[in-house]
Parts: structure tokens; C-alpha cells; sequence
């Protein structure tokens, strides 16, 4: 804690030395080895670096971090094999280079390594990786883009423990070095979110919005700030607003399912209930039957028990019944029988493969224990996500290392490396499945409850309804819906398909809830 | 007596449009003189000459709703999207 102390200090203290940083470790042009003190080999590793032969180098100078007698040349040997491995996108095997490097090195060597470190940390989203390199910095040796990713992890440090102002000081200070960073304008606007200020939250995500103004509309990033900016208008209440705002996600964005979520909830709390249906029905198409949302389901009933439309209640519970209960039943069966982290990580790796089936062939038929729908929600959590990425990374890096150094003694250290890395990550993630899994069990015992009180309260308005008609003997009224022909819509200018479960894909985003209010 | 009075009567009503007419040319100053105050206030209702209308559009209709449940105790709220802005941290950080 007094450390941290210390390092704030000096960083706040420092900030005109900041300004006089040198760039980012990654875009400058390779340093040139200083003259090395007599062996031939560190001769012949400089001039493969200087011809940018990495490939080349980096055998050399691990050769030479192995077994050159002098302690000077090694620590120098690893700096560099350190910068060829980066070069050849070898990230995780470098980090370990710099890694050894900043444990025993010192002066400038370990500075740069160090660098390198927090700039690897940051590509991989590598956490303890990352934390090492924050244990051992001192920020006033580090370039400006190191300053960002240290004041923007502090920031994130400070926003996980709940203290939102710190956080916003941090990234606003991250932001004075890279004024481009538009993941430092995100997380400022999502502190200020969490501290209760949509107004100026929203005025970042729209400074987010413009600046992403040239990107096409199917952006991610840009999906992201025009979605931040709605959320920002609905937490300020300003939900006819947001409405309008989350309606810019085009259909083939990759956000526009999770739009349409909250499109609905902005129109039900603006009042509009029929037209907060009319998501909700895209929603529940079965193109969208893959994903784990009992939430709209529940959204659905409800609004449909407020305007009194008991009979279509009973399909929604009844989806909510065959799908979940099952699934659930099946998740606390595997929860209670002993498994290891290596099971439930074969499980994930199951779902990832089905999901890219799934995408490549509109259907998968690999079958998995664990429900895939809400196997694959847990997997968008966003550390398990990060883990999910990292792991592929390594794959990739062991690719490389297969195919470069297969017969040097590079590959043995860097499959060391890597295969390390991922076991233990694989049983990171094995194990934060399976917690996920059993905080799904308790959320899912909530909703449960909730849809048999909407049960309840569908059977006790059908009750009353029935009593009344009784009472005043009335027949039955003609209901604007009764007539579900396609022809009658058309004619009315209504854009509307009665939805009877299946879709057409075009067509997705485009039902229209035509029922009217039943209640007397 | 009497049919004096409902002659005098007679020839005032005559003459009454003539007033009305002289009313009528009445210039903005003259009107500022007139003291309202001793007028007695009326409300005018158009609520029966009101046509009852409503969209007929699913964008913009409004249904009503019934009232007489607990909403709040089946459905809890959403009063903000913040988990889903936290799992767009990374997306933006470029890690996909």
C-alpha cells in the first residue's frame, strides 16, 4: 500500500518529466545494440537485429542469455531477445524475457524492459502480467503510452474497488497523455455511470460517437458509444430518448440483439407498451432461441399482463418452463456430481467450438453436457471472455513457435512458456465457469419465482375478467387482433406478421405488436 | 299605463341593433376604459366539441394498462445498463 503511495506520488509529482517522455516502446524504430564487449556472436546478433532478421536474432541472443559468462551481455541479451520475439508476434515468450530481465536487471535495461512489459500486459489483457509490471514500476522512466495503460489500469484498480472519483482522476490523467485512447473515454464515462452522473457520462459517449464518426456503422467500438450514450439517457430517465438512440444499431450489428433488450425496457418505462412488444417479439423468435434471457422473457409476460392479454402469457411461461427448467436441472446435476476445473474447461472448449459452427453453418451438431445457451452467455462475461482471448493467443504463439523454431532451443523454452501459461489459465477459467454456473442456479431460482407469481396473477386475471362477463352477461367483444389475417394488416397500412414462432430472417426487427388493451 | 310601457318598450327593442352596430366601431382606446372588473367571469368547456382521437400506429399508441397489481413486486426494475456498459470495456480496449 505504501509502495502504491509512493509510485502515485512520484507519477503526480512528475508530470512534466512525463510530457518529455520518450514514444511507446512498440512504435519506435529498433534500437541499435550497443557495442558489445568483444564476442563474436553478440556481433553477429546485432547485425541480424539491425537488418531486422528477428527471427535470426532472437535465437542468438538467447544463446547468448544462456551461456555468455559476462552478467552485463546476458541482462542486454535478454532485452533484445525480448524486442526480436515481439517482433515476431511472439508476445507471452517475450514477456517472460523482459520478465526474467526486470527481476534481475538494472538502470536502464530494466526500465525498457519494463515498458515493454505494461505495453504486452496490455495487448494480451493479461492481468497478473500486468500487475507484475505495476509492482516493479517506476512511472517516471515510462514512455507516454506506458503512462496511459498504468494510469488507466490504476484507474480500473480504483473503479473495481467502488471509488469512483479516483478512477475518473486516473483516466482523466491517462487522457492528458493519450488524448486518442478511446478506451480511457469509455471507462470515464462508465465511472461516471457508476457514480450516479449519466449527464456527463452521456456527454463522453457522445464525444465517443463523433470521434468514431468515420467508422461504418457495423463498428463495434462505434455500436459500443452509441449504446453507452443510450444507456446514459436511460439511467438519466430520459427513456423516449434513448429509445431513439438505441434504434441507430442497424440489424447486422453484433450489438443489435442486446439493443433490442433495451429498446424495450426504455420504451415500457416511457409508457410505450405496445411498442415496447414490439422488440420483445423479435426477441423471441427462435432465430434468437440460442441465447440465455430470461430477463425479456420476463419483461414480455409482465407487460402483457399489464395490458391484460392472459392467453398470450401461457406461451412465454411455457417457453420459460421447457427450456430453462431442464437446463437448470441438468446444471445443478453437474454441480453436485465431482468434477474437476479440466472438466468443465473441456466443456467450454465444446461450446466455443459449436459456436463457430454455429456461425460459420447457421447450425451446429456438436452436443455439449452443460446447456450451450448458457454456456455461451457465460463465456461474454468479460474476464472469462479475456481468459477465452488470451488462450487463443497462446494457440497462435505456439503455432508460430511450431513452425519457426521447431528444431532450435527456442522451442523448447517458449513451449515451456507457453504450455505453462496455459494450463494454468485453462484451470482459471474452469474454475470461474463453474462459480458462474452456481451464481446462474441462484439467479435462475429468482426468476423462477417471479414467473410463478406472473402465473399467479395470469389465472387470478382471467378469474376476474370471467366474473365480470358473468355478472354483466355480456358476449363476447370483437378484439382488434382477432383478425390475424396478413391481408387485414396490409390493408390498414400496419407492417405486421402474426407471429406464430417462426421467423423469416429479413423480417427480423420488423414485428409489430398489434394488440390493444383488454383490461376493463 | 300598461300599454304606454309596452309601446315604450316596444320602440326601444327597435332600436337596440342600431346600438349594437355603434358598439361595434368602438376604437382600442375607447376599449381600455371599460372596466372589466364589474362583468361577471364565466368558463367556456369545449370538452363535448372535443373529437377523441389516438395514432393508429403501433409506434405511437399508448395502451392503457391495469392497475390494480403490485407491478413493482413481479418484475425488479432496470434502473440502469451498467454491467452491459462493464462487458464493452474490452471490446474497446481492441481485445476481441
Amino acid at each position: 500500500m505504501k509502495c502504491t503511495a509512493l509510485i502515485l506520488t512520484t507519477l503526480l509529482a512528475s508530470s512534466t518529466v512525463f510530457a518529455q517522455a520518450k514514444k511507446a516502446p512498440a512504435k519506435t524504430a529498433p534500437a541499435k545494440p550497443a557495442a558489445a564487449p568483444g564476442t563474436k556472436e553478440w556481433a553477429a546478433a546485432q547485425r541480424l537485429y539491425q537488418a531486422q532478421n528477428y527471427k535470426q536474432a532472437a535465437v542468438s541472443f538467447f544463446r547468448i542469455s544462456r551461456k555468455s559468462p559476462d552478467i552485463k551481455l546476458k541482462r542486454r541479451a535478454k532485452f533484445y531477445l525480448g524486442v526480436s520475439l515481439y517482433k515476431m508476434n511472439l508476445k507471452q515468450v517475450a514477456s517472460f524475457a523482459f520478465v526474467d530481465l526486470v527481476r534481475t536487471g538494472e538502470g536502464v535495461e530494466k526500465a525498457k524492459g519494463l515498458d515493454y512489459l505494461v505495453a504486452i500486459a496490455d495487448e494480451l489483457g493479461e492481468p497478473s502480467l500486468l500487475n507484475y509490471a505495476l509492482n516493479h514500476i517506476r512511472p517516471e522512466e515510462l514512455s507516454d503510452t506506458s503512462k496511459a495503460v498504468f494510469l488507466g489500469r490504476l484507474g480500473e484498480a480504483a473503479l473495481s474497488k467502488g471509488d469512483t472519483i479516483k478512477a475518473q482522476s486516473y483516466f482523466e490523467k491517462a487522457l492528458e497523455f493519450k488524448r486518442s485512447e478511446n478506451s480511457l473515454i469509455y471507462n470515464l464515462a462508465l465511472s461516471q455511470l457508476i457514480a450516479k452522473q449519466p449527464g456527463p457520462a452521456a456527454t463522453n459517449f457522445i464525444k465517443l460517437v463523433e470521434r468514431l464518426d468515420n467508422k461504418p456503422i457495423t463498428d463495434l467500438e462505434k455500436g459500443l458509444a452509441i449504446m453507452g450514450q443510450a444507456r446514459a439517457f436511460y439511467q438519466g430517465k430520459k427513456w423516449k430518448e434513448a429509445a431513439e438512440i438505441y434504434r441507430q444499431i442497424p440489424k447486422d450489428h453484433p450489438l443489435y440483439r442486446q439493443s433490442l433488450m433495451e429498446l424495450s425496457w426504455s420504451l415500457f418505462r416511457s409508457g410505450q407498451f405496445r411498442s415496447a412488444l414490439s422488440p420483445l417479439r423479435t426477441l423471441h423468435t427462435p432465430f434468437y432461441e440460442n441465447f440465455y434471457d430470461p430477463e425479456s422473457l420476463l419483461l414480455h409476460g409482465t407487460i402483457l399482463l399489464f395490458i391484460c392479454h392472459y392467453d398470450e402469457i401461457e406461451p412465454i411461461s411455457r417457453s420459460f418452463d421447457d427450456n430453462y427448467y431442464p437446463a437448470f436441472a441438468k446444471i445443478q446435476e453437474w454441480l453436485n456430481s465431482p468434477r474437476t476445473e479440466a472438466d468443465y474447461y473441456l466443456e467450454i472448449a465444446k461450446t466455443r467450438r459449436a459456436l463457430v459452427e454455429l456461425r460459420s453453418k447457421g447450425e451446429t451438431k456438436i452436443e455439449t453436457i452443460l446447456p450451450f445457451f448458457v454456456m455461451r452467455t457465460l463465456l461474454e462475461e468479460p474476464d472469462l471472455r479475456l481468459s477465452v482471448t488470451y488462450l487463443d493467443q497462446l494457440a497462435k504463439e505456439k503455432k508460430i513457435l511450431d513452425k519457426i523454431y521447431a528444431k532450435t532451443s527456442l522451442h523448447s523454452y517458449g513451449k515451456q512458456i507457453l504450455d505453462g501459461r496455459k494450463k494454468s489459465v485453462s484451470k482459471l477459467l474452469g474454475g470461474g465457469i463453474r462459480d458462474r454456473l452456481a451464481a446462474k442456479v441462484l439467479e435462475f431460482n429468482e426468476f423462477a419465482t417471479q414467473f410463478e407469481f406472473l402465473k399467479y396473477e395470469t389465472i387470478n386475471g382471467q378469474r376476474t375478467a370471467l366474473k365480470k362477463k358473468i355478472a354483466a352477461n355480456q358476449p363476447e367483444t370483437e378484439q382488434i387482433d382477432k383478425d390475424v389475417t396478413r391481408d387485414y394488416y396490409v390493408q390498414n397500412g400496419f407492417r405486421f406478421w402474426p407471429f406464430e414462432g417462426e421467423y423469416w430472417r429479413d423480417e427480423i426487427g420488423n414485428y409489430q405488436y398489434v394488440g390493444v388493451n383488454r383490461c376493463e | 299605463m300598461n300599454k304606454r310601457l309596452l309601446t315604450m318598450l316596444f320602440i326601444l327593442s327597435l332600436g337596440l341593433p342600431a346600438f349594437a352596430e355603434e358598439g361595434a366601431e368602438f376604437s382600442e382606446s375607447d376599449l381600455q376604459t371599460v372596466d372589466t372588473s364589474q362583468y361577471k367571469k364565466f368558463n367556456v368547456k369545449f370538452d363535448d366539441e372535443l373529437v377523441k382521437g389516438a395514432a393508429e400506429t403501433p409506434e405511437t399508441e399508448f395502451l392503457f394498462q391495469k392497475s390494480d397489481f403490485n407491478f413493482k413486486k413481479l418484475i425488479r426494475l432496470r434502473e440502469n445498463f451498467i454491467p452491459e456498459v462493464q462487458k464493452g470495456k474490452d471490446d474497446m480496449r481492441g481485445i476481441k
